[in-house]
Parts: structure tokens; sequence; C-alpha cells
């Protein structure tokens, strides 16, 4: 019964003490995997350029950055300057409207002609300049239709989202509906085997009883002088292992002497017979002994 | 090492690459370093739970509360109620039961309660002292659990190396760093719980100390109540 309460009280305890041991473990794995880097991969090789001068980087820079309005449209031949050509690449990309095969086609040339160096300085400038050139018409639409498709694509991520939720909520339901049965089902027949192990408690209880009242009897001495069946009434309190904490009388019999016989008859027959599954014991610490002599 | 040699010693890698004893070994000890963590956090909340109780029953039993009063609160709180309260809860029993009995002396009336408050006094500490064990068999075996999963690691890796026919430190390495993971884990399962063991024993030889000198102090004041 002790036992019982104590459960009930550390029900949270145990499942606070089980998320709490889980986390430890958690952190010292984290631990160890990121904290830890005992690898040893030899370091990438690193590519280098040399280069004995500097190309003129400055100039063709200044120069595209002369906005010339006629960038979109293709450019007529492959242009010596490697800066002039890499522009229309930027441009390539860009305008969905324009026609994919001028696009193409400049993509082609630029892959001829371009030179390695000078690509990232090209790169970084031309978005200011290929906007203008568009007309604004054009440009409106493609930011409408970008716009469009982004709160589209918004839109769809929150439905899958709720789709999600709604799935998994329903599966936790299914679940714990599940786990419900089951329990209950367990409980029927925990019920059940209880009510038969109860039977099969009693009888051992009674059987023990009784040897236990047949080895108190064995121990009383013949006794002088007692007429009749005098019947004496105990309170005997067990600990396991049959030993006698205390005996009290409930009932004298109306000899003193008898009563002695059989206080003293109790405590020699330590340890009393005791079943041997410790659960019965509960029902073994305090036993009410009625003894009547032989 | 050499850096022509490439291997990958994270510890997914050393433990994925270790042989099947090893592994077991390494599982064992978690789950053992799992349960010394259960145990441990639940042990603490136990003990601190009683402590509490303790502080709080004697506080209300030193403040002059009438006996019978103090006894009805203590069952009609019977989940929430502490060792202590217990233990005075038994004793309280069974004095009243004694006093009714007509033909009773005050030394058997004391020693009645007097036993009484023992047996509940046993079961509490028994119950304050559960797990306790296996927190310190946690602590004193899993060393050698771990040791044992390392040996065995580094026979397996010495084995491999007559295979080589010539001895590289890089040929061995791997094999003893995968072996000696085996080691931590057992160090890292048996120093909590040893630690945890020794502060959790002192603790409950504390409140069995309180509890000791509570019954000896609760005995004296029946013995006057029955004079």
């Amino acid at each position: 019964m002790i036992n019982d309460m104590a459960d009930l009280a550390s029900g949270k305890d145990k499942i606070v003490a089980r998320t709490l041991a889980i986390c430890v473990h958690g952190l010292l794995l984290l631990l160890l995997i990121f904290g830890v880097s005992w690898t040893n991969k030899p370091q990438a090789p690193l590519m280098a350029n040399l280069w004995s001068s500097l190309p003129p980087l400055a100039e063709p820079a200044s120069e595209v950055l002369i906005p010339d309005p006629e960038v979109p449209a293709p450019a007529p031949a492959p242009v010596p300057p490697p800066v002039k050509v890499t522009a229309p690449k930027v441009v390539a990309p860009k305008p969905v409207v324009a026609p994919p095969t001028q696009a193409d086609i400049l993509l082609k040339k630029k892959e001829k002609d371009a030179h390695v160096g000078h690509k990232p300085v090209v790169k970084k400038e031309p978005p200011i300049k290929v906007e203008p050139a568009l007309p604004p018409k054009k440009v409106n639409e493609a930011l409408e239709r970008a716009q469009r498709q982004e709160v589209e694509k918004k839109q769809a991520e929150q439905k899958e989202a709720d789709l999600k939720q709604a799935q998994a909520d329903k599966e936790a339901q299914a679940k714990a509906a599940a786990q419900a049965a089951v329990q209950a089902a367990a409980q029927a027949k925990a019920a059940a085997a209880a009510a038969q192990a109860q039977a099969a408690d009693n009888k051992l209880i009674n059987e023990y009883m009784e040897r236990i009242r047949s080895k108190v009897r064995q121990n009383i001495p013949e006794l002088a002088g007692l007429q009749g069946s005098p019947v004496a009434e105990f309170d005997v309190v067990v600990i396991p292992g049959g030993d006698v904490l205390s005996v009290r009388l409930t009932r004298p019999s109306g000899y003193p002497s008898y009563d002695a016989a059989v206080e003293r008859a109790i405590m020699k027959s330590q340890p009393l017979p005791l079943p041997p599954n410790p659960e019965l014991m509960s029902r073994f610490r305090d036993i009410h002994l009625v003894v009547r002599p032989k | 090492m050499n850096p022509s040699v490439n291997h990958d010693m994270s510890i997914l890698s050393l433990v994925s690459g270790a042989s099947v004893i090893v592994q077991v070994v390494l599982l064992l000890l978690l789950l053992a370093s799992v349960f010394s963590w259960y145990y441990i956090f639940l042990k603490y909340f136990a003990l601190r739970r009683a402590h509490n109780l303790a502080v709080e029953f004697e506080k209300q039993f030193w403040s002059g509360a009438d006996l019978k009063d103090l006894h009805q609160r203590a069952l009609s709180s019977r989940e929430g109620a502490g060792s202590m309260e217990r233990i005075f809860e038994a004793g309280f029993r069974e004095f009243m039961k004694l006093r009714k009995q007509p033909s009773m002396d005050v030394r058997a009336i004391t020693d009645g309660t007097g036993r009484a408050m023992r047996a509940t006094y046993q079961r509490e500490i028994e119950e304050l002292e559960s797990n306790l064990s296996f927190l310190a068999s946690v602590g004193s075996v899993s060393p050698y659990v771990g040791l044992f999963g390392t040996v065995w690691g580094i026979m397996n890796s010495f084995r491999g190396l007559s295979n080589v026919a010539q001895a590289t430190l890089a040929a061995v390495a791997p094999g003893i760093a995968e072996a000696l993971v085996a080691t931590a884990m057992g160090l890292f399962a048996a120093i909590p719980a040893v630690m945890a063991y020794n502060w959790f024993a002192g603790d409950v030889n504390r409140l069995a100390i309180r509890y000791d000198s509570f019954i000896e102090e609760f005995s004296n004041i029946l013995q006057r109540q029955v004079n």
C-alpha cells in the first residue's frame, strides 16, 4: 500500500526523470558528434592562377557603365573586348519575354569569347543597367508575375503544411484509440486473472493459517488442571521470514497459565510457516490466532 | 599521423566500424547509463520531497499542535504524507489501541508503540534506499565492462597488424581509438552513478537519523501521556 502511494506520488517524477535522462544522453551524443572532430581530411587542393601583370580592369568597366539602350537587342558581331560580350550574358537569362533563340546565340558567343579573369567584374554591374533597358511595362509584368508566383507558392506550402498537420493529428488520434482498446482488453483480462488468483490465494492463505495454528498447538505443553477447552485469541504481528514481532492477547481464555503457555508457544514456533510467494505476505503481517488446546 | 592515410575518425564511424563485441559492450553501457541517469533523477526528486515533507511535519509537530489533530491530518492526507508522518501515524495508532487495553502497563504500551514505529521506519528507509544498489553496481561494474570492450578491440587491432608487412602506427591507431571508445563510455556511465550513489546514500542516512530521533522524542512524549 505504501508502495502504491509512492507510485502515485512519483508518477510525474518518473516521466520527468525519463525525459531528463534522455536529454542528458542526447546532449552527450551531440557533443560527441559535433564537438569532437577527429576527422583528418587532407585539405582540398587550392587552385591559383599566377598573372605576370594585371589585365586592364578599370577601363572596360567604365565603358560598360555608360548605359547603352541597345543592350537587349542582339549584339551584332563578336566584339573583341571581353566585357562588352559578357554584358549580354546577364540580359539573356533575365528577360523571359526575349526570344530564346537570340539569347542562345548570345550565350554561345559569350562562351566562345569569354575570358575567365573578367567574369566577376561584369556580373556585379549589369543588373543596374538592364532594368532601364527593359520597357517598364514588361518589367511590371515580370514583377507581378514573380509576386503572384511567390504568393501561390506560399499558399501551396501553407496548404501542404496544413494537410500534414491534419494527417499527423489523425494518426495520433487513431493511435490513442488503439491504445485505449488494447488497455481495456488487458484490464478485462487482468480482472479475470485477478479473480482466479484471488481464489487460489485464499486457499493458500487458509492452508498456511492452519499450518501456523498446528505448529503453535504442537508447542503448547500439557497443562494440568485445564478444564473444557479454553479459547485464547491473539493478535500476532509477523515480519517477512516468519519471525514474530509482537504477540498480544486479545481475548483471554480465563486461565492465565494457559494464555501464557500459548504466548510462549507462539514465540517458540518461530519462524512461522509462511506462503512462499511474497505478495501474500501482506495478509500475514497481522494475523489473528484463535488457539484451542489439542 | 601520416597525412596520406585518410581515416574518417568521427565518433559515428568509429562506433560503426568497431567489432560486434565492442558494439554490444557499448550498447550495454549506454543502457546502463540511461537507466542510472533515470534513477538519479528519480531518487533526487524523491529524496528532495522526503526531506521537505519531513521538515514540514517537524514544524507542525513541534508547533504544539494537538496529537489527535495531527493524527487526523495524517490519516486524511495519506497520499501526500511523508515518511515521518507515516511513522507518527503508525505509532499513534498503536498507542491508541494499546491504551484501550485494560491490562497494559506503561512499559508494554511504550514498547508496542516503539515497535510499530520501528516497523514503519524500516519500510520507509527501505523505500528511500530502493534503486540505490543499482547505481552502486553501475558505478562499480561499468568501468570493467568498458575495459573489457577496449581490451577486446585492441586484441583485434593487433591481430590485424600481423597481416601487414610493415607495422605502422597508422595501421593500429584506428582500432585502438575504436576500442578506447568503450572505456570512455564505461567511465561516462560510472562516474555519475558513483557520485550520485554517495550523495544519495548520505541523504538517506541523514533522513534516517532524523526519523530515528523523531521516534525517540515521540516515544518520550507518549510515555509522559500514559503516566
